[in-house]
């Protein structure tokens, strides 16, 4: 279920479609994936998951897939 | 905004479901405006978008759904024009990253009626850029500067030995900073104060030293607001901070790692504040607060309880109440209008204030009382219109859900504050409503309760007078007309910046070119006070004239709504004429630009005799030779200054 609400989150910012998302999706993949939203999804996964990202997690992640396995071992 | 009563037909599925998971609450949430307005720009519906797009703001808190609004806004705006009151050119100065505020302030903005066309400095730019004169800063020529600081800006150290020295020298820099701005441009500089970190190694010795960190930030803020004085408006982020929390408003990791000095979390709070004062700067603010009364003034039903069964004084409840009540005399007392709108026999609804022992609230202090059986929204225009006030200045506060959806379908200009279930957290919630702002608390805001109701009064006296001169002549009106001066120059910016429906130009002049034109021999600039044997209306006329070859043109000419119909404009003209003619003019020029507002003044010229010299959209011109001036307005006694 991580993978839906992250799923879900990724389209309450940036508005792009679930089912264009996988694992392998990446911030070049996706237009409005700057930095401004990358540190708004970061925001919005930690609210919506209750989970803390270390200040250097933020800016580590290559894809889709690894924030998701990031945050299932926070959870 | 008929949003609510949005037409299903011929909308895809997706879209009806969302609008009646929309329809299924009071307001909205962020999220699913936010849905709605990304499925009606996909459906190429985009003035609907823009509707739900900027109800984003009304239904919560969450950036989330900010952020995505926000980002969304720009896109449909390049597909509709939006319907908006003022264009502003804001420039945004940061110590910290101010991309995601200056987002959402543009769409908090807008919401409002206010485009905003921004200049955003670079991270941490805001020193060169308010000290090179040829920075972008002043190219951009700003209406409005916003200085957003942070507390990291403050070379206080943890202690100091001279805390006075220290504070001085960090206040001389702020200060300074303020003066260049004000030398290089006439925008309104708007400052956000500094939070205080909950973080001192003294603990709670810190509030007996002066020296720690944490009382010279204190100290500091408090200088500067007292430095501020007219030229300088302060948002108050440390207030703000304090009733959001400041473990949340403040996220050490946000910092360090996007120099974010206000979590996300806190932004959109911050964004509306800042907008709200921003707004009111501009001379746009709300003015009346139309309050409803079974279960908004007092618990319980007054037609069915009766006097003595209703909750007021005795109980939680009943205290709660009077806390209410005395918390909207205190604004009262600052200078809103209160007004009553309630669904009651007129006498059922007034027992109470003339004799329940708990009412705070007395009858004086209602400028409009309005009970009967009618629809509330047309209560409303009715009460608008005694006040002489558009519905656009109107708050309106019902503890009826029926009744709050009723004026949100039928006046979406009017703002509806919903209240909670519990009267406990009646003031807090209103209190947290900021669009009562003000710039400044003049004599005039603290008689305005007085002057309205007796101007309603005067309204039903005009409806008995045999005549209209009769009732002009029953007032005994006065006028007071003199040149402007620093005494009067903040109530006399003030209408200027808000005047919409008496103003033949509506030319916007801010404080510094105000200055300027008092300055200028070429500039006649006069103002005209009023009053009656009812009440002292105070400054509510202005007049700005040039002479200009041999004619006079009448650059501003403006007076206040609530003294329309008292003929103050045909005195106003005779005191330019005379004006005029000590300067040898030949001629009076009188020009008019229509507003959308302002369509009552279009035959002002006419009315008095000018003739026209030429016609446009954009304005119409007059002309009034000064050989023929006209025998002084008899209505109006002028007194000498």
């Amino acid at each position: 279920m991580p993978e839906e609400r992250l799923h879900r989150i990724f389209h309450d910012v940036l508005g792009v479609d679930p089912n264009d998302l996988s694992d392998e999706t990446t911030a070049t993949d996706i237009e409005g994936w700057d930095s401004l939203a990358h540190v708004t999804l970061m925001f919005a996964i930690e609210q919506e998951f209750g989970i803390q990202f270390a200040g250097d997690e933020f800016a580590t992640l290559s894809d889709v897939g690894a924030l998701r396995s990031l945050i299932e071992s926070k959870l | 905004m008929t949003v609510l009563s949005e037409q299903e037909v011929g909308r895809s599925s997706e879209l009806n479901e969302l609008l009646r998971q929309a329809r299924s609450s009071e307001v909205p949430p962020a999220a699913i405006s936010l849905e709605l307005a990304r499925k009606h720009y996909e459906e190429g519906n985009c003035e609907q978008a823009l509707e739900w797009c900027l109800r984003v703001t009304d239904g919560g808190d969450s950036y989330p759904s900010w952020y995505g609004a926000a980002q969304l806004l720009p896109m449909i705006l390049e597909k509709v024009q939006p319907n908006v009151s003022r264009t502003v050119r804001l420039a945004v100065l940061g110590s910290y990253t101010t991309s995601q505020l200056t987002d959402l302030l543009r769409l908090m903005a807008l919401r409002r009626g206010l485009y905003l066309e921004i200049y955003e400095a670079g991270y941490n730019q805001y020193q060169q850029e308010i000290l090179d004169e040829s920075s972008s800063l002043y190219a951009s020529d700003p209406e409005v500067v916003l200085v957003a600081v942070d507390q990291h800006e403050i070379g206080l150290p943890t202690y100091s030995d001279d805390p006075e020295k220290a504070i001085a020298n960090e206040l001389q820099h702020w200060t300074a900073l303020w003066d260049h701005l004000g030398e290089r441009s006439n925008a309104t500089v708007v400052q956000t104060d500094f939070v205080i970190p909950h973080e001192d190694p003294f603990g709670n010795l810190s509030r007996r030293l002066r020296g720690s960190r944490s009382s010279m930030l204190e100290e500091l803020n408090q200088r500067l607001g007292n430095a501020a004085g007219e030229r300088v408006v302060i948002v108050s982020a440390e207030r703000l901070a304090s009733h959001f929390g400041k473990s949340r408003w403040h996220d050490p990791r946000y910092w360090m790692l996007a120099k974010q000095a206000v979590s996300l979390d806190a932004l959109p709070l911050f964004a509306r504040q800042l907008i709200a004062v921003i707004a009111a700067s501009l001379g746009l603010t709300r003015k009346c607060l139309v309050l409803d009364l079974d279960g908004t003034l007092w618990g319980g039903v007054i037609g069915e309880d009766g006097l003595g069964g209703i909750k007021l004084g005795a109980g939680a409840e009943g205290k709660a109440f009077v806390a209410f009540q005395d918390y909207l005399l205190s604004l009262k007392d600052r200078g809103v209008i209160l007004a009553v709108c309630s669904k009651n026999d007129e006498a059922t609804a007034r027992e109470p204030f003339e004799q329940h022992p708990d009412m705070r609230l007395k009858l004086d202090d209602i400028a409009a009382f309005v009970a009967n059986w009618e629809p509330k929204p047309k209560n409303l225009t009715r009460i608008a219109n005694s006040l002489d006030l558009s519905t656009d200045a109107l708050t309106f506060v019902d503890d009826q859900p029926a009744e709050r959806a009723a004026v949100r379908a039928a006046l979406p200009e009017v703002d509806v504050i919903q209240l909670p279930a519990d009267p406990a957290y009646f003031v807090s919630t209103l209190s947290s409503y900021p669009f009562f702002e003000t710039m400044g608390f003049t004599n005039d805001d603290r008689n305005r309760a007085s002057q309205y109701r007796a101007r309603a009064l005067l309204k039903e006296a005009e409806a008995e007078a045999s005549s209209l001169d009769d009732f002009l002549q029953g007032l005994e009106m006065e006028a007071i007309v003199a040149d402007f001066d620093e005494l009067h120059l903040n109530r006399i910016v003030q209408l200027i910046g808000k005047t919409n429906q008496f103003n033949l130009t509506s030319r916007r002049h801010n404080r510094a070119t105000v200055k300027q034109m008092m300055a200028d021999p070429a500039f006649v600039c006069f103002y005209l006070k009023l009053s009656d044997r009812l009440a002292d209306h105070g400054l509510v006329g202005v007049v700005i004239a040039k002479l200009t070859g041999d004619a006079f043109v009448i650059d501003t000419m403006l007076m206040s709504c609530r003294v329309i119909g008292r003929t103050a404009e045909t005195t106003m003209l005779d005191h330019i004429f005379l004006r005029g003619a000590e300067l040898g003019a030949a001629t009076v020029r009188g020009i008019y630009v229509p507003s959308a507002k302002n369509g009552q003044v279009a035959d002002l010229y006419a009315r008095h005799g000018f003739d026209l010299l030429s016609e446009g959209a954009e304005m119409t011109t007059w002309e009034f030779p000064l050989t023929e001036r006209p025998a002084p307005n008899p209505m109006i006694e002028v007194l000498s200054a």
